[in-house]
């Protein structure tokens, strides 16, 4: 019920960042809001039950995207396992590195899409390290914000799962 | 016999190349839509409509019963251009009958006449910075097929790469993997349009021997067989003309504001239509 739940969510954002983001000329290039999604997954979720609602919602923005097919479903795999991997080394509920872990989130995303599409020459243009720094100054500012309301959003499932079986 | 950190790496090793794999093979062959793709599109896109179609409407609310005073100026304003726009048009008219004339006899083809309009709304975009795509909300019901070119009256958006039922995915010029065999308006200069990624283009093959100046106007050259000939493209920001190499460098400013489409025109040849020669 709860990955229902969180595929709903991914849909919602994928919905609010291809209609209601692109409209908000001020934001610039704004960052993959499905990212403190996935992080927030990884830092909660087992690998099992993770890497299919990722590959799933991975899927559904690789229909809408034009890049190559599978390139959302493998970048939100490996940010998945990465940041799975980091969480056991690091303490993942830490605020200050909340902040970081999107933006850092964001960085991988980027330079996985660099890498496919082939040019290493692209990375040093001015556009692409603007876009790469406003990404992540909003992922620092905003990114921590999301990462604490699922935190919550789960805290509050659980406690209204807890009562309805004690029910 | 394994021990579970040699596990680990071999299983990394194997998923890396396995995700070479198939970037390499989807790379290859994109816009091929299974079932799968177009039933997300056709769950998906219904939503981005709704939403889309609400942001317009608040943005028409806006305009229309808040925006009063702005109009008025802008109606002033349009009034003159409108007047500029008759004489304009009077005299384009006069060009075009003498036009009609000279390719008479000249025995030319008229091309762009047998194209006919359908007009699609935007309903969603890609949020990636890297690949920039549109979904408009007109779809194989209503005739478009892959590879049918976008425009706006501006000039030339992009082209379809993917269709479903009611929905159809545009690669806009902008777009990476984008190109335009285009000219220059003025000297007849031939190259091709390359999307950078940013807001721009890059018009690229163009020999040095080439007169082309900033401000200059680039048309599609019709020989890509995607565009029609004449649609406009952009004008020439800056020349880089370095020492070495056969080719200028030259970026194009695009006419058309890629942020702020909302509708659209695709062009198509009704499959009866035969170009009648005159």
């Amino acid at each position: 019920m709860i990955y229902l739940f969180y595929f709903g969510l991914g849909l919602c954002l994928i919905i609010i960042q291809t209609t209601i983001i692109p409209f908000i000329y001020f934001l610039g290039q704004f960052y993959d809001l499905l990212i403190p999604l996935i992080l927030f997954l990884s830092a909660h979720r087992p690998i099992n039950k993770g890497i299919p609602l990722i590959l799933t919602i991975g899927f559904v923005m690789d229909c809408l995207s034009g890049g190559a097919f599978g390139l959302y479903c493998i970048t939100y795999m490996w940010l998945f396992l990465i940041v799975g991997w980091l969480t056991n080394i690091v303490h993942a509920h830490s605020t200050i590195l909340l902040i970081f872990m999107v933006a850092v989130g964001t960085l991988i995303e980027n330079s996985f899409f660099i890498i496919t599409s082939g040019s290493a020459s692209l990375l040093f243009t001015r556009n692409v390290l603007q876009a790469f720094i406003s990404q992540a100054i909003w992922a620092m500012f905003t990114g921590a914000f999301m990462l604490i309301a699922l935190e919550n959003i789960q805290k509050m499932w659980t406690r209204w799962d807890s009562e309805k079986r004690n029910t | 016999m394994f021990s579970q950190k040699m596990a680990t790496i071999v299983g990394v090793l194997i998923l890396i190349v396995l995700t070479i794999m198939l970037l390499t093979i989807t790379a290859q062959n994109q816009s091929h839509p299974n079932i799968l793709s177009r039933l997300a599109i056709n769950c998906v896109s219904p939503f981005q409509e709704l939403v889309s179609s609400s942001i317009r409407t608040c943005q028409q609310i806006w305009r229309n019963y808040f925006s009063l005073v702005a109009v008025a100026y802008e109606n002033e304003r349009l009034r003159s251009a409108l007047n500029k726009a008759y004489e304009l048009n009077n005299r384009c008219l006069e060009t075009q009958r003498s036009n009609n004339r000279l390719r008479e006899m000249l025995d030319f083809k008229e091309t762009n006449k047998a194209f006919q309009l359908v007009a699609a709304e935007v309903i969603g975009r890609d949020p990636s910075y890297w690949s920039k795509t549109m979904m408009i909300d007109k779809g194989s019901t209503d005739g478009l097929q892959k590879g049918f070119p976008v425009v706006v009256h501006r000039g030339i958006v992009g082209q379809i790469i993917n269709t479903t039922g009611h929905y159809s995915k545009v690669l806009l010029i902008i777009d990476q993997n984008s190109a335009v065999d285009a000219l220059l308006q003025r000297t007849r200069v031939r190259g091709i349009i390359k999307g950078d990624s940013a807001k721009g283009f890059f018009f690229e093959y163009v020999l040095r021997k080439g007169s082309v100046k900033i401000g200059n106007m680039v048309i599609s050259s019709g020989l890509d067989g995607v565009y029609p000939k004449g649609l406009r493209i952009g004008t020439v920001s800056e020349i880089l003309r370095s020492n070495s190499g056969i080719f200028q460098e030259i970026k194009v400013t695009p006419y058309v504001d890629f942020e702020k489409l909302e509708e659209v025109f695709v062009l198509f040849k009704p499959p009866n239509t035969a170009i009648q020669k005159k």
